[in-house]
């Protein structure tokens, strides 16, 4: 996607989960890179593995087949003082601000936490001017957010202090698992101008997980489209938006909501009218990579 | 407008508070012609929902409605309805999709049974009677007969929630509020319901009161629309003429902070 190394990949990863019905192919030869100062938006409905993804990078879960590489090293093979080396530099923001934050302790708690297990040899003044510092980068008054508990904050409040969190042991990852979805509209623009300003300033690398393609649009310079475990469709995110390529895609991009295409309009999409057939399609592992444009690429859906 | 199915006027509903009362809905006004697809978009705490509850009298207290408020339903003062005529009302006049529909149908409990214990208790019907209705509704949103003896969770989010709408139209009631019906669930999922709804309204002609913030969503939809903002009703109109042409400085930022698939990306900055 760019020239420059990636700082975390992900190199042909599956994960299965095997259930008394069968199987579920979560992840199939998933690659992709993550590279600093840019963020790559991974979308798809629940259920597509966009979250198990997640997963995978947090170590929360171990492949199955493929390799997660951190500066170009695979991770499996590092040792514990390099593990926690990862542990610090990859942080993640969660998708609801009301369940991720502990409600019987004080923001100020929340904060410290991070600080006092990933930089120890922090004195206390020092962990003081960081928590001020990083409440101050995701816009909030130290001196009356500190002593609050989470139930005295907003929702969007609630996810700056995740934000705040996660900048808080100065990570060079943020994988973002939904970060708006249970924000009201008004406060969603907000949260994600805090990413992209957190993006530019302290070029982080950024993993963008959300169903809503429309925001994707808005912080990532780069685009996933999974489904059923499979990317299907990827690339710059003006090319992929503008000119979709798989059928998934272009079903996703007209069921967005759009004031402009009336329920009912001839012109809906042809997509909409066999939702089934593609979903069944595009369910199906597919091998074959074809590049369609500069930077653009598909797993073709097999007919 | 002439002989709406939901008219209400001055309406005001407080949360009554130790101290101080909370005024959730302010003095609004509005009908909701037959047949007639009307949306109410706002935040949260504005006081939607509670317009909602509060039209089949389902509000609790602390919720108060403050004498001088109206709510005729077919032509009825919903408010000063005896608990009887309450049930007559429900199901029948007006059908409610819960925000959280997907998890308000009974976990032990099979599809069948959920069907018949609505249908029993309002119509009498039969055990036999009410499965051949129960699976004509189902068939109405597109699920096959054969799910009938399933349970919630042996279904997907989606299919629950078109369970949930097939039994609020169990009795054809004149008028369905849908409180948020879509929020949890999928764009492409999202977009089959509401594309259902639509056809059905169309085709059984009841009225529709859908609840929702996404604004996108709803001037799609919508005949009219009405914005809410801190439990007033700062603009009602035609749908196209909300998006087209909005009046009001809220409703004005809320189109702005609305991220769009295709022109501009809508003004960089804070909303």
């Amino acid at each position: 996607m760019t020239d420059a190394a990636p700082i975390l990949a992900l190199d042909n990863v599956s994960k299965i989960f095997r259930r008394s019905g069968g199987t579920v192919h979560a992840a199939r030869d998933v690659s992709f890179a993550l590279h600093p100062g840019r963020t790559l938006a991974l979308v798809g409905e629940s259920g597509s593995g966009k979250t198990t993804a997640a997963r995978l990078i947090m170590r929360e879960y171990h492949p199955d087949a493929g390799r997660l590489l951190f500066r170009g090293m695979p991770i499996e093979s590092s040792s514990l003082a390099s593990l926690r080396t990862y542990r610090s530099a990859v942080q993640m923001v969660f998708q609801d601000p009301f369940s991720s934050l502990n409600p019987v302790h004080t923001i100020r708690y929340h904060l410290e936490r991070p600080l006092r297990l990933h930089q120890p040899a922090l004195k206390r003044a020092e962990r003081d001017a960081a928590i001020a510092e990083v409440l101050t980068r995701v816009k909030l008054d130290p001196a009356l957010i500190l002593p609050k508990y989470p139930h005295e904050l907003s929702g969007g409040q609630r996810q700056r202090i995740s934000i705040a969190r996660a900048l808080a042991v100065n990570p060079e990852v943020i994988i973002a698992d939904e970060p708006t979805s249970m924000l009201d509209v008004s406060v969603r623009l907000g949260i994600l101008n805090l990413l992209n300003d957190m993006k530019r300033q302290m070029g982080l690398a950024v993993l963008y997980i959300t169903h809503d393609i429309a925001t994707a649009r808005y912080v990532a310079e780069d685009i996933m489209v999974m489904y059923a475990g499979q990317i299907v469709e990827w690339g710059a995110t003006d090319s992929v938006l503008a000119d979709p390529q798989h059928p998934y895609t272009r079903l996703l991009l007209s069921a967005v909501p759009d004031p402009d295409r009336r329920f009912g309009d001839a012109d809906a999409g042809s997509e909409l009218g066999q939702i089934e057939i593609i979903r069944r399609q595009s369910a199906i592992g597919q091998s074959e990579v074809r590049e369609v444009a500069p930077n653009h690429f598909i797993r073709p859906m097999p007919a | 407008m002439s002989d709406p199915v939901l008219s209400i006027r001055h309406l005001s509903i407080d949360y009554v508070g130790v101290k101080t009362d909370f005024h959730a809905v302010r003095n609004v006004s509005f009908d909701i012609g037959r047949g007639e697809f009307f949306g109410l978009a706002g935040e949260s705490g504005c006081g939607k929902s509670t317009i909602a509850f509060a039209i089949s009298r389902l509000h609790r207290p602390p919720a108060l409605i403050r004498t001088g408020s109206q709510i005729l339903l077919g032509g009825r003062d919903v408010l000063a309805l005896d608990d009887a005529s309450l049930r007559e009302l429900r199901w029948r006049e007006v059908a409610m999709v819960f925000q959280s529909a997907m998890n308000s149908l009974n976990p032990v409990l099979t599809i069948e049974r959920q069907f018949y214990d609505v249908l029993k208790t309002h119509t009498g019907m039969s055990r036999p009677a009410a499965r051949a209705r129960a699976a004509e509704l189902l068939a109405l949103v597109d699920i096959p007969a054969d799910r009938l003896s399933a349970y919630p969770h042996q279904l997907s989010g989606g299919m629950r929630q078109r369970v949930v709408i097939a039994i609020c139209l169990a009795l054809s009631p004149k008028l369905l509020i849908m409180d948020e019906p879509t929020t949890a669930l999928d764009v492409v999922v999202q977009r089959e319901i509401l594309e259902r709804i639509h056809k059905l309204r169309i085709e059984l002609g009841f009225a529709v009161l859908f609840i929702t913030h996404d604004l996108a969503l709803m001037a799609q939809v919508s005949d009219r629309i009405g914005i809410m903002l801190e439990g007033e009703l700062v603009e009602v109109g035609e749908a196209q003429a909300i998006y087209r042409a909005p009046q009001h400085d809220y409703t004005r930022k809320l189109w702005a902070s609305i991220p769009r698939l295709t022109g501009e990306r809508i003004r960089q900055g804070e909303p």
